[in-house]
């Protein structure tokens, strides 16, 4: 994998700002059931817990920039499987493109925001490419990381989290991988096109529900689907 | 009001035939001929992006399953896929009117039925774009476009069974509509069975007779005649799915007759024979819209009505079962094998057949109605469904059945499927409901269900 300090400590800065937020979550209602006195000092609690968050976010922008430069600017550019398993940090890139696949797909899903681990990502990528050998084939690799990312539990939510949010981390997933295999042409719109291979995945959530992380039935789905995008 | 085309299928990036199985493309281009009827005839839609899409992914299912491997098919098979897409679309329904203009004239397709129309521009474009571009093929549209009465019978009869809007984009675009197979893309496939060769055409004399037969005919005869031979169940057989109509009772006799006189009464000529082709194992919007082309009248509503009641009156009279079937189903449970009807009759018309012939007890919910399902025979749906409910895979069931519609459905559903021509009333036509069998798929034909074998 690519020797980089980044993704553990994104991983354990967005961790850490997703278990205050999930605090947060959780002190707000108490806000309105508890006496005066004390609710004061949940409030003052629940401010200082938003200032250490917005801090956090800055921290982890900056380090981003700072310590990770893969070029294209603020914006990662979108790379396609095929492109990335040739790449010397595919590993990498494919997990921060991962990130912002599957953040955008939760919320395209209006669901909960995910935690999403970039450093497992990035390991599931690795292994994916290890098993897949010299001559990988997308499909192939693409079909071991849709696997592979969901047994692992890339993706988690906080225990406050609804069902429905837990329940579409199959289908993100899914939506994330075809907008990996999708064809695209130059000067494509990334967001437009992801925003497409997450209304295919919605309308065949039933499908991918039953498909439960069945490797040889994952690879007909994406086979039948990512020509389609 | 001509069918405009919008712009983006003059400027896809990528061959059109290509461009259309891409979801991007596709919404882009339909939200773009939207727009330019929108424009043009002052109706105001909403679309449903949710089922937009459903519409594309149910039609990309179905051009996948029937695409066909020949080049020489592509041709047809754009205007078979075209109609795939405007029978999703009248499924799915992506569009609504929110509003027409005051005062328009809805004897205009494009007011009468504004969500129809829009369908219809979009199928025949890119069907037409497509010919254009890869054939150098223009179109030309039948008048009947513009025909309100045509308009009509679409509507009702598309409302009933929505694989007849296949038939009917045909007929729009100029062609041959089939309107007895409109979902099966069978033209170009090549035939299921393949007989021994036989030598050049010559002819003999028979001795008895004086006359002349062509050897080809005798040998193909024969070839056909061996095949029957051998009827035996495959050794993985653990269901068999039964026809009621035709099959297992002689209902389909006695519903063909009324259908054929009352066909004649609504002053279209036809012969039984002719009636039992076209229209045996179809759903009652086909013979209606034969008579519609026929006489340029629409059938009345009452027209289903009144068959219904004539055919429930010769069932209570004369519905039988057909000789052999008890002690076929004897020997099915002696060797443990299961069984089920598959009937494409309307679910009152099975329940009260199932009632009348005594087959209750026997067939305890292992009888099942197309209403059942989304689509009929000829789809593979209803077997699909029966098999599932029963909870055998469909590798392991053998499908009975006597008409052609049932028989593709049963290949299609990638089961084995047999012919039954057992039915006395077409015992003067047994060769040519035979190779109307064959030829969609029958592996052999029975003409009595004591000539079924079964593995050792």
């Amino acid at each position: 994998m690519t020797n980089t300090p980044i993704l553990p400590l994104k991983d354990a800065l967005r961790g850490l700002r997703f278990g205050l937020q999930s605090g947060r979550e959780t002190l707000r209602p108490l806000q309105q059931d508890l006496p005066a006195p004390l609710r004061d000092i949940v409030q003052k609690l629940d401010g200082a817990m938003e200032s250490v968050t917005i801090d956090i976010d800055k921290a982890t922008s900056k380090l981003a920039h700072r310590i990770l430069d893969l070029g294209g600017g603020s914006r990662l550019e979108m790379q396609s499987l095929p492109v990335l398993m040739k790449h010397d940090t595919g590993d990498v890139l494919f997990a921060q493109l991962a990130y912002r696949g599957l953040t955008r797909a939760f919320a395209d899903f209006e669901c909960d925001k995910p935690l999403v681990s970039e450093l497992l990502a990035a390991r599931a990528f690795e292994d994916a490419k290890k098993r897949a050998g010299i001559d990988p084939d997308p499909l192939e690799m693409a079909t071991d990381l849709a696997v592979t990312m969901r047994s692992q539990s890339v993706v988690r939510f906080t225990h406050s989290a609804s069902d429905k949010s837990t329940i579409q981390i199959p289908v993100a997933l899914m939506a994330m991988i075809l907008w990996f295999l999708a064809e695209r042409s130059v000067g494509e719109d990334e967001d437009a096109l992801l925003d497409v291979c997450c209304e295919v995945a919605h309308a065949l959530s039933d499908q991918i529900g039953e498909i439960d992380g069945d490797r040889a039935e994952t690879r007909v789905f994406l086979d039948q689907y990512a020509g389609c995008i | 009001m001509p069918l405009i085309a919008p712009d983006i299928l003059e400027s896809a990036q990528q061959p059109l035939r290509q461009a259309v199985r891409r979801l991007r493309w596709f919404k882009a281009s339909f939200r773009a001929q939207v727009g330019v009827i929108a424009q043009e005839s002052g109706v105001d839609f909403t679309i449903d992006s949710e089922r937009l899409v459903e519409t594309f992914l149910e039609w990309i299912r179905a051009f996948e399953a029937q695409k066909p491997k020949s080049e020489k098919a592509r041709h047809d098979y754009v205007g078979f896929a075209s109609g795939l897409m405007l029978r999703q679309m009248i499924k799915s329904n992506p569009l609504s009117v929110q509003s027409l203009p005051k005062d328009c004239d809805e004897t205009n397709p494009a007011y009468f039925w504004p969500e129809g129309y829009v369908y219809v521009a979009y199928c025949l474009n890119v069907r037409g774009a497509i010919l254009d571009q890869d054939f150098n093929e223009n179109r030309h549209l039948s008048p009947s476009i513009e025909d309100l009465r045509t308009w009509w019978s679409f509507k009702e009869n598309v409302g009933e069974n929505a694989s007849l809007a296949i038939s009917f984009l045909d007929l729009f675009a100029g062609e041959t509509p089939d309107w007895n197979f409109p979902s099966v893309f069978y033209k170009a496939s090549e035939p299921t069975v393949k007989l021994p060769r036989y030598p050049a055409r010559k002819t003999v004399t028979t001795v008895a007779t004086g006359k002349e037969r062509s050897v080809k005919t005798q040998f193909l005869h024969l070839a056909a005649a061996a095949q029957d031979q051998q009827k035996c169940l495959p050794r993985e057989t653990r269901l068999v799915l039964l026809d009621l109509d035709g099959v297992v009772a002689n209902g389909e006799t006695l519903a063909l007759d009324e259908l054929c006189q009352i066909i004649n009464e609504y002053g279209v000529a036809i012969s039984h024979e002719d009636t039992r082709n076209r229209f045996m194992g179809r759903p009652t919007a086909a013979p209606m819209t034969f008579i519609a082309e026929k006489t340029g009248q629409i059938c009345p509503n009452h027209f289903v009505d009144e068959l219904e009641g004539r055919v429930l009156k010769r069932f209570n009279n004369e519905l039988s079962l057909i000789p052999g079937f008890e002690p076929f189903l004897d020997s099915l449970e002696s060797r443990n094998l299961e069984y089920c009807i598959t009937s494409g009759s309307p679910a009152h018309r099975l329940e009260s057949a199932m009632t009348l012939l005594g087959l209750k007890q026997r067939f305890p919910h292992r009888y099942f109605s197309a209403e059942n399902v989304a689509e009929g025979k000829p789809a593979p749906d209803l077997f699909l469904h029966a098999a599932s409910e029963i909870g055998v895979l469909p590798q392991n069931c053998v499908v009975i059945e006597a008409s052609a519609a049932g028989m593709q459905g049963a290949a299609t559903a990638k089961m084995f499927p047999i012919g039954f021509v057992g039915n006395s009333h077409i015992a003067n036509v047994l060769a040519s409901q035979r190779k109307l069998l064959r030829q969609q798929g029958a592996q052999f034909c029975l003409n009595a269900f004591s000539e079924v074998s079964f593995p050792d």
